[in-house]
């Protein structure tokens, strides 16, 4: 694998100042990226976010202020990068904004929409944002789906249907721009151990799924980095439209049975 | 030197851009948010405006306590007072 493959290019990491998008600029830059990293609140620390990039002798990454959910800002920012660059390389959608629901009757339209707008749409508008501004889409466009769109995940309804909505458009973009030099590929994550997950559920929630033994396949920010690094090394350019399930095997596992097989064992 | 008076008003201004319905409508700051038809990521939408109005950052952890607009202004007040008494 090339150790300069990225050199000179540049990609976007929405949502990269912390967690998986902030390990996962961090990954392209030890590939010689020059990233760009958005934060919606920008409540990001960006000296500490810049001494991680420096701790490993990479490019110092660009912190921007931006919603990924408006077109506007977006717009701007590819319009920023476009000074210095002629190509955007890879483009992570990795923002996810949605609301949260704790029962049927929470439902409602507006709010689903919403979750839609802020974490599906951004991928799509990303796409066509940079075709209009750049002339070509980026190369490698990677969007970060979860376990919350093939099962139940608590509160999760919104946000899980807007990934879903992200899944099938990555498909059906796929199909769109076949013959295009652009890979559209999703990343779905299992439970990933960040602060994100403590801020969703609760600290308690980690508690009990250590009570349940699946604590084993809680995944690092890292490992998710890693999986979108591969799928945008080069090494994986006959890969597109497709939902990549990361995991640690979760999917297949019953933590009900496995409570029942150990059980069964211990008499 | 923002006012208490001040950032109310800049929130409510936000509030009332971001939330179509309440574009002419009297808002009861102490309301729960659900009441006056406000989303979760509306008042996303409001926190990042007024953020960058005030010139502040609002810490991710904080947004979880906030249940009406006076809690969002009473956040605010806490982060612009001690830069503007810095300042003075």
């Amino acid at each position: 694998m090339d150790p300069q493959r990225y050199r000179g290019k540049a990609i976007v990491v929405t949502g990269g100042t912390r967690g998986i998008g902030l390990e996962t600029a961090l990954t392209f830059a030890r590939f010689g990226a020059s990233a760009y990293v958005t934060c919606f609140m920008g409540s990001a620390d960006e000296r500490a976010v810049a001494a991680r990039f420096e701790s490993i002798g990479a490019v110092p990454p660009v912190i921007v202020r931006c919603n990924a959910g408006d077109p506007e800002e977006t717009r701007a920012l590819i319009e920023r990068i476009g000074r210095d660059f002629e190509r955007i390389e890879a483009w992570i959608a990795n923002v996810s904004v949605a609301q949260l629901v704790k029962g049927f009757d929470a439902y409602r339209r507006r709010s689903l929409l919403q979750s839609i707008e802020m974490s599906a749409w951004p991928m799509i508008d990303a796409l066509q944002a940079t075709r209009a501004v750049l002339g070509a889409y980026p190369r490698y466009v990677v969007g970060l789906s979860s376990v919350g769109a093939e099962r139940y995940v608590h509160n999760y309804d919104f946000m899980a249907a807007s990934k879903s909505v992200m899944e099938i458009l990555c498909k059906y973009a796929t199909c769109r721009l076949a013959g295009e030099d652009v890979r559209i590929n999703i990343v779905r994550a299992g439970i990933v151990d960040s602060s994100s997950l403590r801020l969703t559920f609760g600290e308690a929630f980690v508690d009990w799924a250590r009570e349940f033994g699946i604590t084993d396949q809680f995944l690092s920010p890292a490992e998710v980095a890693e999986t979108i690094y591969g799928l945008c090394s080069g090494f994986m350019d006959a890969v597109r439209g497709e939902v990549i399930r990361v995991d640690k095997g979760a999917a297949f596992f019953d933590p009900f049975m496995r409570k029942y097989s150990d059980m069964q064992r211990a008499f | 030197m923002y006012t208490k008076a001040d950032i109310t008003g800049i929130v409510l201004d936000f509030v009332r851009r971001t939330i179509p319905d309440l574009k002419y409508a009297e808002i009861d700051t102490s309301a729960p948010l659900h009441e006056i038809g406000a989303t979760s990521i509306d008042m996303l939408e409001v926190v990042s405006a007024a953020m960058r109005k005030l010139n502040v950052d609002v810490p991710r952890d904080a947004l979880g306590g906030l249940g009406n607009v006076d809690d969002l202004v009473e956040l605010l007040l806490r982060i612009v007072a001690p830069r503007e008494a810095g300042a003075a």
